[in-house]
């Protein structure tokens, strides 16, 4: 096999835990290593983002937004058990089920921690679709089965715990067909894997709260998107995500942009600057040529 | 008719395995393949994809049952890309057979599966896995979602792993579970079901000129390649292109032209 060598296990540095509003939402954000190829950043980055997972807590229950990545399992399992107030039942709400950084988990927590209800029906029983990790283990698979599974709708609203409804919603700018969502009680817009760029581990921490420390420039935007997942914006027809992503920033009263990873913004002020640098960047991906095809290197040739 | 159980050989040491995923569809049950394949060398196998984790039972079946039977051992798990539904079955798959190594898109594994981080090996377009006898080759895909996605290439019989290109959903009442496209393409709306599919998991389409894409598409697998199986993962494979390439072009042309609000995915 001509190939590069496999990269060496990672030790991940510790996590920070951020009460984003008191008694009702946490981000558990743990950092990871942007070098030797993850999905999240393009590539060629360089040093460090966080997973992000947001802790809702209920009058009756906690729901745990987004599992996180394996390495980061005894991370989040000792943040939650500083953080779940006793009585108060767990479940988990894999947002971006089809992705790993958002699932890995959820096993793990559901062996160590107890998991009343998992969201997401569409892969299958949460035992089956869930219980991925090595060797199979029997006590795990048994968590599982116990979580009730419960419909996720990509639009619509859940009932998370008592008068806690989190609305989903078709992201105006998405890769694959997993919602966002609103949190009416917190103003939290969670949105994935757009506002991804800001970043997450220097000194300020994990929570952008004044727009006066916001660096983020139009490239900075426009490079996370075309030389990652959106890569195909280039060319496109962007002028309808342009118009959505505007009608939501005018529908919502956002107080909190939450992204699946990277740093979290909660002053008003960023956020209307983030909406308005993606929107500039989508005008000048829109206006761009559209990405090469002709990059294929096979080399094979059509043989005989 | 009636379908077709699996493993299925589609060409001479390629074998077709892995389960139909089920998804509630405007009140019927759309079936949509998760497939895996096994191509077998002289001296190794590899296999092409890890399923969904809901299937890995399924796949740890069938490379047991083609073990069993005497191909060579598995050393080469190929990644197309690191989503749950293509890669979730990598750590168990590794565990289960210890010679063998996950090759291909190997993005973010190591921070999924560290346990194995030290048996990953990414590979570029070019790169080659050499089997004894047979060579895979990495190819880039034309049409993705990850923009770190591989396609893979068996030089010898011409067969193209074409991950997330070419899928399209089935109906298991109608027979269609296990057969080729072009052998069910008299029941099977394959455009529409290309289109729906597009519609539902590949929403870029709809924003850009999907021509140079279908152009792409058919390059390769003429000129370039000279293609006479396509394996898709999520799509029934088929050994004559030349009959089912006109309803995928057609497919795609529909589903990129479809209205933009809205969505397939829905949930009981």
């Amino acid at each position: 096999m001509t190939a590069a060598a496999g990269s060496a296990e990672r030790q991940p540095p510790p996590g920070e835990v951020v009460t984003l509003v008191e008694d009702r939402l946490h981000l558990l954000a743990n950092p990871y290593e942007l070098g030797g190829g993850v999905s999240t950043h393009p590539p060629g980055s360089s040093g460090r983002s966080t997973m992000n997972c947001y802790l809702v807590t209920c009058a009756d229950r906690h729901v745990l937004i987004d599992a996180g990545l394996t390495i980061h399992a005894q991370a989040i399992i000792a943040q939650l058990q500083a953080l779940l107030a006793p009585g108060r039942p767990l479940d988990i709400l894999p947002l971006r089920f089809g992705e790993f950084n958002a699932v890995c988990n959820v096993g793990a927590l559901a062996d160590r921690l107890g998991v009343e209800r998992v969201y997401g029906t569409l892969l299958g029983r949460p035992q089956d679709w869930l219980d991925f990790q090595g060797t199979p283990s029997a006590s795990r698979r048994d968590a599982l089965a116990r979580a009730q599974a419960m419909p996720l709708p990509p639009v619509g609203t859940i009932v998370l715990g008592r008068d806690r409804p989190l609305r989903t919603l078709l992201g105006p700018l998405r890769l694959l067909p997993l919602p966002w969502a609103f949190d009416e009680a917190t103003g939290m817009l969670y949105t994935a894997d757009v506002f991804t760029w800001l970043p997450s581990t220097g000194a300020a921490g994990a929570v952008l709260d004044d727009v006066a420390g916001d660096r983020t420039t139009e490239d900075d935007v426009y490079r996370s998107l075309v030389d990652n997942r959106y890569w195909w914006l280039q060319g496109a027809r962007t002028d309808g995500i342009r118009a959505e992503l505007d009608a939501l920033y005018a529908d919502y009263d956002i107080a909190i942009l939450a992204p699946g990873y990277g740093g979290v913004v909660t002053d008003r002020a960023a956020i209307a600057r983030q909406f308005a640098l993606l929107d500039q960047a989508l005008a000048r991906a829109g206006a761009a040529d559209p990405p090469s095809l002709t990059e294929t290197s096979t080399g094979i040739g059509r043989g005989a | 008719m009636s379908g077709v159980v699996l493993p299925r050989e589609i060409a001479p040491g390629v074998w077709w395995i892995g389960e139909c995923l089920a998804f509630p569809f405007r009140g019927r049950v759309l079936h949509q393949y998760a497939s895996a394949f096994v191509v077998v060398g002289d001296d190794a196998s590899a296999l092409v994809e890890s399923g969904a984790p809901t299937h890995t039972g399924f796949i740890e079946q069938h490379v047991d049952r083609l073990l069993a039977e005497g191909i060579p051992e598995l050393r080469h798990v190929f990644v197309s890309h690191t989503e749950v539904p293509h890669a979730g079955g990598v750590g168990r798959l590794l565990a289960r057979y210890p010679t063998a190594r996950a090759c291909g898109d190997t993005t973010d594994l190591a921070l999924v599966f560290p346990e194995h981080a030290g048996r990953l090996d990414p590979m570029r377009a070019g790169d080659v896995i050499d089997l004894g006898g047979r060579e895979l080759a990495v190819v880039d895909a034309p049409f993705r979602d990850l923009i770190t996605t591989r396609w893979l290439f068996d030089v010898r019989e011409r067969v193209l792993f074409a991950s997330d290109g070419f899928a399209y959903s089935h109906f298991h009442e109608d027979g269609h579970c296990g057969h080729l496209g072009e052998e069910v393409i008299s029941t099977l709306p394959i455009a529409e079901q290309v289109a729906l599919f597009a519609l539902a998991a590949f929403h870029w389409t709809r924003y850009v000129d999907i021509e140079p894409y279908i152009d792409r598409l058919d390059r390769l697998l003429g000129e370039e390649l000279g293609v006479r199986v396509v394996a898709p993962t999520h799509g029934l494979p088929f050994t004559d292109p030349a009959r089912v390439m006109p309803e995928v072009r057609r497919g795609l042309r529909h589903g990129s032209s479809l209205p933009l609000a809205g969505s397939l995915v829905e949930e009981t």
